[in-house]
Protein backbone atom coordinates (compact mmCIF):
# COMPACT_ATOMS: atom_id res chain seq x y z
CA UNK A 1 0.00 0.00 0.00
CA UNK A 2 0.95 3.43 -0.72
CA UNK A 3 1.90 5.05 2.16
CA UNK A 4 0.50 8.95 3.08
CA UNK A 5 3.10 10.64 3.35
CA UNK A 6 6.75 12.03 1.53
CA UNK A 7 9.04 11.93 4.08
CA UNK A 8 11.62 14.78 4.92
CA UNK A 9 14.07 11.87 5.33
CA UNK A 10 13.09 11.93 1.07
CA UNK A 11 13.16 15.54 0.91
CA UNK A 12 16.84 15.25 2.34
CA UNK A 13 18.00 14.20 -0.73
CA UNK A 14 17.02 17.42 -2.54
CA UNK A 15 19.49 19.24 -0.02
CA UNK A 16 22.52 20.78 -1.01
CA UNK A 17 25.16 20.33 1.77
CA UNK A 18 27.33 23.49 0.92
CA UNK A 19 26.56 25.22 -1.96
CA UNK A 20 29.11 28.17 -1.33
CA UNK A 21 32.04 27.76 -3.57
CA UNK A 22 35.48 27.84 -1.37
CA UNK A 23 33.37 27.40 1.78
CA UNK A 24 33.88 25.04 4.24
CA UNK A 25 31.25 22.08 4.14
CA UNK A 26 31.50 22.13 7.97
CA UNK A 27 31.25 25.86 8.26
CA UNK A 28 29.32 27.01 5.23
CA UNK A 29 29.94 30.89 5.41
CA UNK A 30 31.54 32.92 3.23
CA UNK A 31 34.67 33.34 4.64
CA UNK A 32 34.34 31.48 7.64
CA UNK A 33 37.76 29.33 9.10
CA UNK A 34 37.41 26.11 7.75
CA UNK A 35 37.85 24.03 10.74
CA UNK A 36 35.82 25.50 13.17
CA UNK A 37 36.24 23.06 15.51
CA UNK A 38 38.15 23.69 19.00
CA UNK A 39 39.13 20.24 21.00
CA UNK A 40 40.61 22.02 23.63
CA UNK A 41 43.27 20.49 25.93
CA UNK A 42 43.20 16.95 27.75
CA UNK A 43 45.45 14.34 29.05
CA UNK A 44 44.30 11.38 27.37
CA UNK A 45 45.18 13.22 24.20
CA UNK A 46 49.05 13.66 25.17
CA UNK A 47 48.10 17.10 25.00
CA UNK A 48 50.63 18.61 27.05
CA UNK A 49 49.79 22.44 28.58
CA UNK A 50 52.49 25.14 29.02
CA UNK B 1 15.01 12.98 15.93
CA UNK B 2 13.74 9.66 14.33
CA UNK B 3 15.78 9.63 11.06
CA UNK B 4 15.73 5.89 11.13
CA UNK B 5 13.04 2.97 11.93
CA UNK B 6 13.22 1.92 15.20
CA UNK B 7 12.07 -1.49 14.13
CA UNK B 8 14.30 -4.57 15.71
CA UNK B 9 16.60 -6.01 13.44
CA UNK B 10 19.16 -8.79 13.57
CA UNK B 11 21.20 -7.85 10.89
CA UNK B 12 23.31 -4.78 10.32
CA UNK B 13 23.97 -2.90 6.76
CA UNK B 14 26.73 -0.43 6.14
CA UNK B 15 24.49 2.96 6.86
CA UNK B 16 26.58 4.65 3.58
CA UNK B 17 25.47 2.22 1.20
CA UNK B 18 22.34 2.10 -0.81
CA UNK B 19 20.99 -0.48 -3.30
CA UNK B 20 19.84 0.46 -6.53
CA UNK B 21 16.73 2.14 -7.49
CA UNK B 22 13.85 -0.55 -8.62
CA UNK B 23 11.54 2.25 -10.22
CA UNK B 24 12.66 3.67 -13.66
CA UNK B 25 12.98 7.46 -12.77
CA UNK B 26 14.85 7.92 -15.79
CA UNK B 27 11.69 7.00 -17.85
CA UNK B 28 8.36 9.20 -15.81
CA UNK B 29 6.41 12.00 -16.68
CA UNK B 30 8.09 15.50 -15.22
CA UNK B 31 5.77 17.50 -17.21
CA UNK B 32 4.02 17.26 -14.34
CA UNK B 33 6.39 19.07 -12.27
CA UNK B 34 7.92 21.40 -15.02
CA UNK B 35 4.84 22.49 -16.72
CA UNK B 36 3.51 24.23 -13.33
CA UNK B 37 6.64 24.94 -11.07
CA UNK B 38 8.46 27.77 -13.33
CA UNK B 39 10.85 30.75 -12.74
CA UNK B 40 11.40 33.11 -11.82
CA UNK B 41 9.78 33.47 -8.90
CA UNK B 42 8.89 29.19 -8.26
CA UNK B 43 5.48 29.68 -6.29
CA UNK B 44 5.92 27.81 -3.27
CA UNK B 45 2.49 26.46 -3.22
CA UNK B 46 2.66 25.72 -7.45
CA UNK B 47 6.03 23.85 -6.52
CA UNK B 48 5.02 21.51 -4.05
CA UNK B 49 1.62 20.67 -5.09
CA UNK B 50 3.34 19.91 -8.35
CA UNK B 51 5.99 18.08 -6.87
CA UNK B 52 3.59 15.92 -4.52
CA UNK B 53 0.98 15.20 -7.62
CA UNK B 54 4.69 13.57 -9.54
CA UNK B 55 6.50 12.12 -6.10
CA UNK B 56 3.50 10.89 -4.16
CA UNK B 57 2.41 7.63 -6.55
CA UNK B 58 6.30 6.28 -5.36
CA UNK B 59 6.21 7.52 -1.52
CA UNK B 60 7.02 4.15 -0.55
CA UNK B 61 10.06 3.90 -2.29
CA UNK B 62 11.42 7.57 -1.74
CA UNK B 63 11.01 7.27 2.03
CA UNK B 64 12.98 3.99 1.96
CA UNK B 65 16.20 5.70 2.85
CA UNK B 66 17.89 1.89 2.00
CA UNK B 67 17.65 2.79 -1.47
CA UNK B 68 18.65 5.42 -3.86
CA UNK B 69 15.81 6.49 -4.98
CA UNK B 70 14.98 9.89 -3.74
CA UNK B 71 18.47 11.16 -4.85
CA UNK B 72 17.52 9.80 -8.65
CA UNK B 73 14.06 11.24 -8.66
CA UNK B 74 15.78 14.51 -7.67
CA UNK B 75 18.36 14.10 -10.06
CA UNK B 76 16.34 13.88 -13.01
CA UNK B 77 14.05 16.99 -11.49
CA UNK B 78 16.90 19.07 -11.85
CA UNK B 79 17.57 17.88 -14.92
CA UNK B 80 14.59 18.35 -16.45
CA UNK B 81 13.38 21.27 -14.66
CA UNK B 82 16.69 23.49 -13.89
CA UNK B 83 15.38 23.86 -10.47
CA UNK B 84 17.91 25.93 -7.87
CA UNK B 85 19.37 23.72 -5.70
CA UNK B 86 17.46 21.91 -3.26
CA UNK B 87 14.21 23.86 -4.05
CA UNK B 88 11.90 21.56 -2.75
CA UNK B 89 13.37 20.50 0.32
CA UNK B 90 13.79 24.18 1.28
CA UNK B 91 10.64 25.22 0.42
CA UNK B 92 8.02 21.90 1.10
CA UNK B 93 7.53 21.78 4.64
CA UNK B 94 4.06 20.57 6.01
CA UNK B 95 2.95 18.31 9.16
CA UNK B 96 5.31 16.28 11.28
CA UNK B 97 5.94 12.97 9.08
CA UNK B 98 6.17 14.68 5.74
CA UNK B 99 4.20 16.36 2.98
CA UNK B 100 0.82 14.56 3.12
CA UNK B 101 -0.01 12.49 0.17
CA UNK B 102 -3.89 11.59 1.01
CA UNK B 103 -5.46 14.70 -0.62
CA UNK B 104 -3.47 13.29 -4.01
CA UNK B 105 -5.15 11.11 -5.84
CA UNK B 106 -3.63 7.71 -7.42
CA UNK B 107 -2.98 8.54 -11.47
CA UNK B 108 -1.67 6.20 -13.80
CA UNK B 109 0.10 9.39 -15.99
CA UNK B 110 2.82 9.39 -13.79
CA UNK B 111 4.22 7.11 -16.19
CA UNK B 112 4.56 7.71 -19.43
Amino acid sequence: ATRRYISYGALRRNTIPCSRRGASYYNCRRGAQANPYSRGCSAITRCRRS
Amino acid sequence: YDEFDGHAATSRALLQTRTTCKEDFANKNYTIITSRCKGPNYPANVCCSAFKDFACPFAEVLNDEKNDCASTMFSYINLYGRYPPGIFANMCKEGKEGLDCTDVTQSASATS
